[in-house]
């Protein structure tokens, strides 16, 4: 019995010790499945023959290049509500910013639900608009707990999105806003809410299709 | 050996006479067991090496065959619609990509004196295969400091119904990220933050301990608080990484 011990379970209990220590180094976690979709890349090789290496080689520059935005693009960091007006190497315009709230809204009538973030991804500006009326949704009576209007003009406030709007994605906007102490905290339903001088700097310098990156 | 052959293994320790006669076979098993699990701890993992082409130097076709895997592999990250990250020491920075458009950038200010351990980070990020990308396994918050302070989000969340953990940012103070087989980015800021969880630091400080005698690499940012809080939001588990070594 004491001989089974010492040579049966000592090294079977060092042995999963050993195992779990070292899973606590290594964190217990492995990259190598996830690694699997770029092992791949690593052994792309150019063609032996020298000229059709560097077309080759020309080609991936190329599609590459294509890739980046060649002219200035606005960026919106949901992180840290900040809004920039920049190229891939300088920044133009920076601004402090509001984004979307990440709170959820049940209308406890109906069922409908609306979570209240802002969209990330890539997006254009598709249109520019000068002093632009806010048509209320319906989530902004049923969040007032006000009944909905059934005359559109009542939906109508002229004051909310501030001087300009730039719109992106599915009717979603840069604007301004009334509550410009609130600039850089998560507040809004979806929407960038900016500064008024700093809109105005933004709406100058950007055009329909400028491209919108929203991280 | 006859206990191995037996067909009936329920019967094999009950025979000691047997057993200690193998007792140097189980030895030598739990020898080579422990000497391949040792083996593999801390190793850069090894894999298939690109076979440069010496031959021509005009053309330099080990740098072109570098810049044309960096290109492919970027290609492939940028075909998502996923964030990632490019430790660029070429231009010395740090970048955050979307698309293959820089959204967030940050100079790799590294000492003179710890080039060292970038070497070491770079040698290591790579393995043996040359590897360009790696995923983030893990980040760590040490310590941070409210953006902005709970009594005022309190109002704030009244007017729109927001919860306060929701509009609350966490400004790090000191934060790490890491992608396993050592590799440690440690970002540092000058603002006096509030420890976080003391028992997972100390897990996490613990398991770097543990880790440093198989080899780490660190490197260590300073970096502007408003920034660092970008960096420590958008880094999450599983953020694709790449490494753009000295052209």
């Amino acid at each position: 019995m004491k001989r089974r011990f010492w040579y049966i379970i000592v090294p079977s209990v060092l042995l999963v010790g050993f195992v779990v220590v070292r899973m606590m180094i290594t964190g217990g976690k492995s990259s190598l499945n996830q690694m699997g979709m770029f092992s791949d890349s690593l052994l792309v090789q150019l063609p032996e023959d020298k000229e059709l290496a560097q077309k080759e080689l020309e080609r991936a520059r190329k599609a590459f290049a294509k890739i980046k935005p060649s002219k200035p693009y606005i960026v919106i960091d949901t992180h840290a509500n900040t809004i920039f007006l920049r190229t891939e190497d300088s920044i133009l315009i920076k601004a402090t910013c509001s984004t979307g709230s990440g709170g959820e809204l049940i209308d406890s009538v109906t069922g409908r639900r609306w979570v209240f973030n802002t969209p990330r991804g890539v997006f254009k500006v598709t249109n520019k608009l000068t002093d632009p009326w806010w048509r209320k949704p319906d989530w902004a009576f049923i969040e007032d707990n006000e009944s909905i209007p059934t005359d559109p003009s009542q939906r109508l406030d002229p004051e909310m999105l501030g001087e300009y709007a730039l719109g992106f994605g599915n009717d979603y906007y840069i604007h301004g806003t009334i509550y410009e102490r609130l600039l850089g905290v998560s507040v809004t339903h979806g929407c960038v809410r900016v500064g008024s001088e700093e809109l105005k700097k933004l709406y100058d310098r950007v055009t329909i299709g400028t491209p919108v990156y929203i991280f | 050996m006859i206990g191995l052959q037996s067909e009936h293994p329920s019967t094999f320790f009950n025979s000691p006479q047997v057993f200690f006669k193998t007792r140097w076979l189980f030895l030598l098993l739990y020898s080579l067991l422990f000497c391949a699990t040792l083996s593999t701890c801390g190793k850069k993992e090894s894999e298939q090496t690109i076979a440069p082409d010496q031959s021509d130097k005009k053309w330099d076709r080990q740098r072109a065959e570098l810049e044309y895997g960096l290109i492919q592999a970027e290609l492939k990250l940028a075909l998502s619609e996923e964030l990632y990250m490019v430790l660029d020491f070429e231009r010395k920075e740090l970048r955050l990509k979307l698309k293959g458009a820089t959204v967030w950038n940050y100079p790799l200010n590294i000492a003179e004196a710890d080039s060292q351990e970038l070497r070491e980070f770079i040698q290591r990020f790579q393995g043996d295969g040359g590897r360009w990308v790696r995923f983030l396994s893990e980040k760590h918050l040490f310590a941070s400091q409210e953006k902005t302070p709970d009594s005022i989000l309190a109002i704030v969340s009244e007017v729109v119904k927001a919860d306060v953990e929701l509009l609350q940012r966490d400004v790090p103070s000191r934060f790490q990220l890491l992608w396993g087989y050592g590799l440690i980015l440690e970002v540092r800021t000058d603002i006096k933050g509030i420890p976080k969880s003391r028992l997972k630091s100390t897990i996490v400080e613990v398991r770097e301990a543990l880790r440093r005698p198989f080899g780490e690499a660190r490197i260590i940012l300073k970096m502007d608080p408003g920034d660092a809080l970008t960096l420590y939001r958008a880094a999450h588990p599983g953020l694709p990484t790449l490494l753009y070594p000295h052209l």
